[in-house]
């Protein structure tokens, strides 16, 4: 009985893939395209090492600041001669890998609050750890990030650290709000009337129904890390030399805005598109999703 | 309607005190001694002179001891005094709180006054190229990190146009013009995202209501569009708005503390930067505390907005 | 670097549509850099007589963290305040002096003398000086007793300035305006200690705390502070009862706190400043704005600041002589400074610029860039195929240092050191990560000291009070020492060279790179500007500003 129901129910949520898929880019064009740059970006990220022409760390000393095209890089270089485009596509790498690592570990974390608190919505339970986010949450980001960036020292793994801190919360949020709901629906009731134990309700019925606002929040989510993540690395306190990040690109590339802009132009533009694709996609999937939009 | 406002500030100030103990507790752990940092510059300084300023700050008692002074003074409303300087830390951010405050503000303004229009724009030509346009800008103004629009707009506006803003921030009261010519480049680069985020929840929440029964029912009396824009489906869906303004409070205090950097804005973001750099752990805290307190406050402010705007809310028994 | 370009307008003021800048953007990044300076950036020497009147504007990126210009030891303080107070002498700055000289005129003192046994010093004071007209002073005659409030309240507080005057065992007061100090010991040169900043002469009613000396300062000098907003700006306004008939011209310095570099360029570019200064680095930046401005000067002098790798000599690899020598020879120093710099000498312990330095050409061979040499030191000391550390650098110094340290960790890759960048906040770096030794290699800068002796005694010996690379080595101790107490300037110029030449061959560690240059660009309209390396800003007594 319990598998019907979880079965009708994921129908219900989550249409079949392919045909879903097809839907989706006639319903939302614009989420089509965004679809479209992120793989582009996905794609990027990981065959980085074979797509770039140059070496990312490689200083060609011969050839420092240099426009776009000449010295044989096609985007210029910066002030130790590497090859701009190449940093660019590795920056990719190292985006995607923080953004992908801090939703993982902020993901989880705060979907573990978040489905516990709200499948124990209004006791004490509930109350402590919603008080905990709130007060994750009534810290400006930055000045979080701020404090723990120079804790731990700036890393690539300090940095995933840092900003889990921003997911947290948000995740949490969806999480409870779904599982408040969740929890009211028929079958939930049912399965707990047949006495299914919480940890399997939870599991069961509550994560297949968080799936579709989690993708929407994780795709929104993964626009503001992209921006929080240059917004250290500006600040001298995200991802270290000589590592590229997009983030620290414009930060390196700010002396020399006016003299080399192709230095903050190049990442600065890829950064853009990327955060734009991933607010595109979030909106569109939340349009997709739901009903009250559709028509 | 009491009730719950006062429910919602004893919540408040539980979270604020919450944001205090995280605060005190993650500060002490940071490495680097403000001790060494005020003498570090200064050579033959004996460890006795050394063991002295740590007593004199209070930095050599037990962390809980520490503590206790600390929620000891929170309770009068005394901060402490600057390990910097000496001088007590609420009247150090009192000084710089109206910057960031107006700052803010602006921000906002800027935000609303663009995002509320171009969010109706495109809801009532929706699909069309104004729509298409607007959102485009929008999810642009999103896309965009401040601190990197701020630096275009300061180096480009110079380059080309030979305009730069004015040196020094002057207070309101002193010159508003000015003032306000000072804060305009960096209200702008902070408030577009706050722009594009309220063009685009009004956009959908509007048409959300413009498809409800309830506006086909004033539809089929008769009404001109515009009314039934501007009257009927604008105020019910300035609701998320206003969600959106209590989210975006956040980014917007965490803006700050980079674009008061840039633009050299004496505000509380450029006290905290400067704190941390310091190790100023009593301004740090208070700094911490007074954006925790703006930011529930507002939020509670929020909230509260909303009954005023939708008398279909009523608050009676909701809790959080 | 031959390339093509589309030269960029020469007036910035031109109306451009709002739609041909945003396409201007996408051109920029097509644009090459307008390296043509020839005839651009001229320093005018020959403006004609001194005008009155005007106020300069010009831009500090960090402010001082307090005015009291004895407690603070941040030179920014110096800086801040060093026009509101005189010293009894002070180095001699104009047209005709070379940057950095240690030639000295009288100051507060109109004519000082020694002893035949250098031990005892006498200035005779100028009559008639008077402080600023500020309560509590209000402009009351300076006698010699606030020479001695000076020295007894610089006697009494910790850090750097104590060891100025702590050869001091007497100071008489025998009439107002005479000052006797009786020395320890022999000093030959008490004269340059009494010129140092730090000297600066204060009112016994600071001294005596009747107001806040790190709040406000009260002095004798050319101009007065009207208003300090910290971190925001600094209102200097003319000394109209200054003691130095007809100075200073200007009528006011007005110093406004700029951490951003581009907020700054922007300014001088819209004409809000004047002058701007400590552009150590854009040389391309500024070749840009001397296309760009007219009349815009540029002035470029000899650094004084060292950049500076910091070795562990105690423990880890780096403890090794060979490792760190090895180090020396790797860095591609010459490329750095072309690359990074807008100029730089290579340097060693003790700046090229002050009394004891090494001869350009030893200090060149020194630190020759032979990676090969290298290699086989790295393999006598028994590392043939390297090791891997952290490199440790801050961003407290500004994006520079940081490329300098990536460009330091590619160069020692090559000879098999393969390091990875630590990057710490400044607070980290200087309070911990420094003095505690918490590194095996570190770079960064080190502040400018004013003679050799303090070079060598706090950094090289192994009780110093800033030996942070924990290097003890009883021989140099004992060198040091006794250079201190030659009074022939010949014999003590070979001792301090002989010192320096051991450390770079035995110790290696800090090892100096270069001092790199510093760059000021001001207005068409700023003329008779001569600075002086130490950061008094005494000189701008003599500036003046063209009148429209």
């Amino acid at each position: 009985m319990s598998i019907a129901i979880s079965g009708t129910a994921r129908a219900a949520r989550r249409p079949k893939t392919r045909s879903g898929l097809v839907r989706f880019a006639t319903e939302q064009p614009l989420g089509a395209i965004a679809l479209v740059l992120i793989t582009l970006f996905v794609v990027v990220a990981v065959l980085a090492p074979w797509i770039a022409p140059y070496d990312p760390l490689a200083q060609d000393r011969v050839n420092i600041l240099t426009p776009p095209g000449v010295g044989g890089h096609p985007a210029g270089t910066d002030e130790l001669g590497r090859d701009v485009l190449s940093r660019s596509l590795y920056g990719a790498r190292t985006s995607l890998l923080i953004a992908v690592a801090t939703l993982a570990l902020g993901g989880l974390i705060g979907l573990v609050i978040g489905v516990v608190s709200g499948y124990f919505g209004g006791t004490w339970v509930d109350s402590v750890l919603q008080r905990i986010m709130d007060a994750l949450m009534a810290i400006p980001s930055i000045v979080l990030l701020l404090f723990v960036a120079a804790l731990l020292g700036p890393s690539v793994r300090n940095t995933v650290i840092a900003l889990s801190l921003l997911v947290i919360p948000s995740i949490n949020r969806v999480a409870r709000g779904e599982m408040l709901r969740i929890r009211e629906e028929p079958y939930v009731e049912a399965a707990r009337s047949v006495g299914c134990s919480t940890p399997r309700i939870l599991v069961r019925y509550g994560l297949p129904n968080l799936m579709a606002p989690l993708f929407v929040m994780g795709s929104l989510l993964f626009a503001v890390i992209l921006i929080a993540e240059s917004a250290l690395s500006f600040l001298g306190i995200g991802t270290p030399p000589p590592t590229p990040s997009w983030g620290r690109m414009l930060s390196e590339g700010r002396s020399q805005l006016e003299i080399a802009p192709w230095m903050t132009v190049v990442p600065g533009l890829i950064l853009s598109v990327s955060v734009l694709a991933f607010n595109l996609l979030g909106d569109a999937m939340r349009d997709f999703l739901d009903p009250k939009q559709r028509r | 309607m009491l009730l719950y406002a006062g429910r919602r500030l004893t919540y408040g100030l539980l979270v604020l005190a919450l944001v205090a103990v995280l605060v005190f507790l993650i500060i002490r752990l940071i490495p680097g001694d403000v001790v060494r940092l005020q003498l570090a510059d200064a050579p033959g300084v004996t460890q006795a002179q050394i063991d002295q300023r740590t007593a004199e700050l209070g930095l050599d008692e037990p962390i809980l001891t520490q503590f206790g002074h600390f929620v000891g003074g929170l309770l009068h409303g005394d901060l402490g005094t600057s390990f910097e300087d000496g001088r007590p830390v609420t009247t150090k951010i009192l000084e710089r709180l109206p910057a960031t405050l107006e700052l803010g503000l602006l921000a906002i303004l800027f935000g609303v006054l663009l995002g509320v229009p171009f969010g109706m724009l495109s809801a009532i030509r929706h699909h069309s190229i104004t729509d298409n346009v607007m959102r485009f800008l929008a999810v642009i103004g999103m896309s965009l990190p401040n601190f990197w629009l701020a630096l275009l707009l300061i180096t480009f506006l110079a380059l080309w146009f030979g305009w730069s803003p004015p040196l020094v921030y002057v207070s309101p009261t002193e010159d508003l013009g000015q003032n306000l010519v000072h804060m305009l480049l960096p209200a702008i680069a902070l408030g577009a995202a706050t722009m594009a985020s309220i063009a685009r929840m009004l956009r959908s929440s509007l048409l959300e209501v413009l498809g409800s029964n309830f506006i086909r029912t004033i539809r089929s009396r008769g009404a001109s569009e515009r009314v039934v824009v501007l009257k009927h489906a604008g105020r019910s869906s300035m609701i998320p708005v206003f969600t959106v303004l209590g989210l975006q409070v956040g980014h917007i205090l965490g803006g700050t503390v980079i674009l008061e950097r840039i633009f050299a804005i004496p505000g509380m973001g450029s006290l905290i930067f400067e704190a941390v750099g310091q190790r100023d752990y009593p301004v740090i805290l208070g700094c911490v505390i007074f954006y925790g307190a703006i930011f529930i406050l507002v939020n509670v402010v929020v909230d509260l907005l909303y009954a005023v705007i939708d008398p279909r809310i009523r608050y009676e028994g909701a809790t959080a | 670097m031959s390339h093509t370009m589309l030269r960029l307008k020469r007036s910035p003021g031109r109306t451009v549509g709002a739609a041909v800048a945003a396409a201007c953007l996408a051109l920029t990044a097509a644009c090459g850099t307008g390296a043509d300076t020839s005839g651009k950036g001229k320093i005018v020497e020959d403006a004609g007589p001194p005008q009155d009147g005007g106020i300069l504007h010009t831009a500090a990126t960090t402010d001082a963290p307090s005015l009291d210009i004895h407690k603070e030891a941040s030179y920014m303080t110096h800086v801040a305040v060093g026009t509101v107070y005189s010293r009894l002498v002070a180095p001699k700055t104009g047209q005709d002096v070379e940057y950095g000289s240690s030639e000295l005129e009288g100051d507060l003192a109109e004519k000082w003398s020694k002893s035949d046994d250098l031990k005892t010093w006498t200035f005779n004071l100028r009559q008639g000086v008077k402080f600023h007209d500020k309560p509590p002073v209000d402009g009351r005659e300076l006698t010699s007793a606030d020479v001695k409030c000076t020295v007894d309240r610089i006697k009494s507080l910790p850090g750097h300035q104590l060891g100025l005057v702590a050869n001091v065992a007497e100071l008489e007061t025998p009439d107002p305006y005479t000052v006797v100090f009786t020395l320890q010991s022999a000093n030959t040169a008490f004269d340059q200690t009494m010129a140092n900043p730090f000297m600066s002469i204060l009112p016994c009613e600071g001294t005596k705390g009747e107001f806040d000396l790190a709040e406000d300062a009260i002095g004798t000098g050319p101009f007065m502070l009207k208003s300090w907003k910290r971190d925001q700006e600094r209102v200097m306004e003319k000394n109209p009862d200054y003691f130095v008939e007809g100075l200073p011209h200007l009528d006011g310095i007005q110093t406004t706190v700029l951490p951003d570099a581009q907020a700054q360029i922007a300014a001088l570019r819209s004409g809000k400043l004047d002058m701007i200064s400590s552009l150590s680095t854009e040389k391309r930046q500024v070749d840009q704005l001397l296309n760009q401005i007219d009349g815009l000067q540029l002035r470029t002098e000899k650094g004084i600041t060292q950049t500076r790798v910091f070795m562990n000599a105690a423990e880890g690899p780096f403890s090794k002589l060979e490792v760190r020598r090895a180090v020396a020879h790797a860095i591609d120093k010459e490329g750095m400074i072309k690359a990074l710099r807008s100029g730089g000498t290579l340097t060693g312990p003790i700046t090229p610029t002050l009394f004891g330095a090494l001869p350009q050409d030893e200090v060149d061979e020194l630190l020759e860039y032979d990676p090969e040499k290298a290699k086989e030191l790295l393999a006598e000391a028994g590392y043939p195929n390297g090791f891997e550390a952290d490199l440790v650098a801050t961003d407290g110094y500004g994006e520079t240092i940081l490329r300098e340290a990536q460009w330091i960790q590619e160069d020692l890759g090559k000879i098999g050191i393969k390091l990875t960048i630590d990057q710490q906040d400044y607070a980290t770096y200087v309070s911990s990560t420094w003095p505690e030794t918490k590194y095996d290699i570190m770079y960064g800068l080190q502040t400018p000291m004013l003679t050799a002796d303090e070079y060598l005694t706090s950094e090289y010996t192994s009780t110093g009070t800033r030996n942070w690379s924990k290097v003890d080595d009883p021989e140099l101790d004992k060198m040091v020492a006794a250079q201190r107490v030659i009074t022939d300037e010949a014999e003590r110029e070979k001792a301090l060279q002989d010192i320096e030449r051991y450390i770079m061959e035995n110790v290696s560690t800090p090892l100096p790179l270069y001092a790199y240059d510093t760059q000021t660009l001001y207005s068409g309209k700023v003329h008779d500007y001569h600075p002086h390396p130490d950061y008094s800003s005494r000189e701008l007594q003599n500036m003046w500003m063209e009148q429209e």
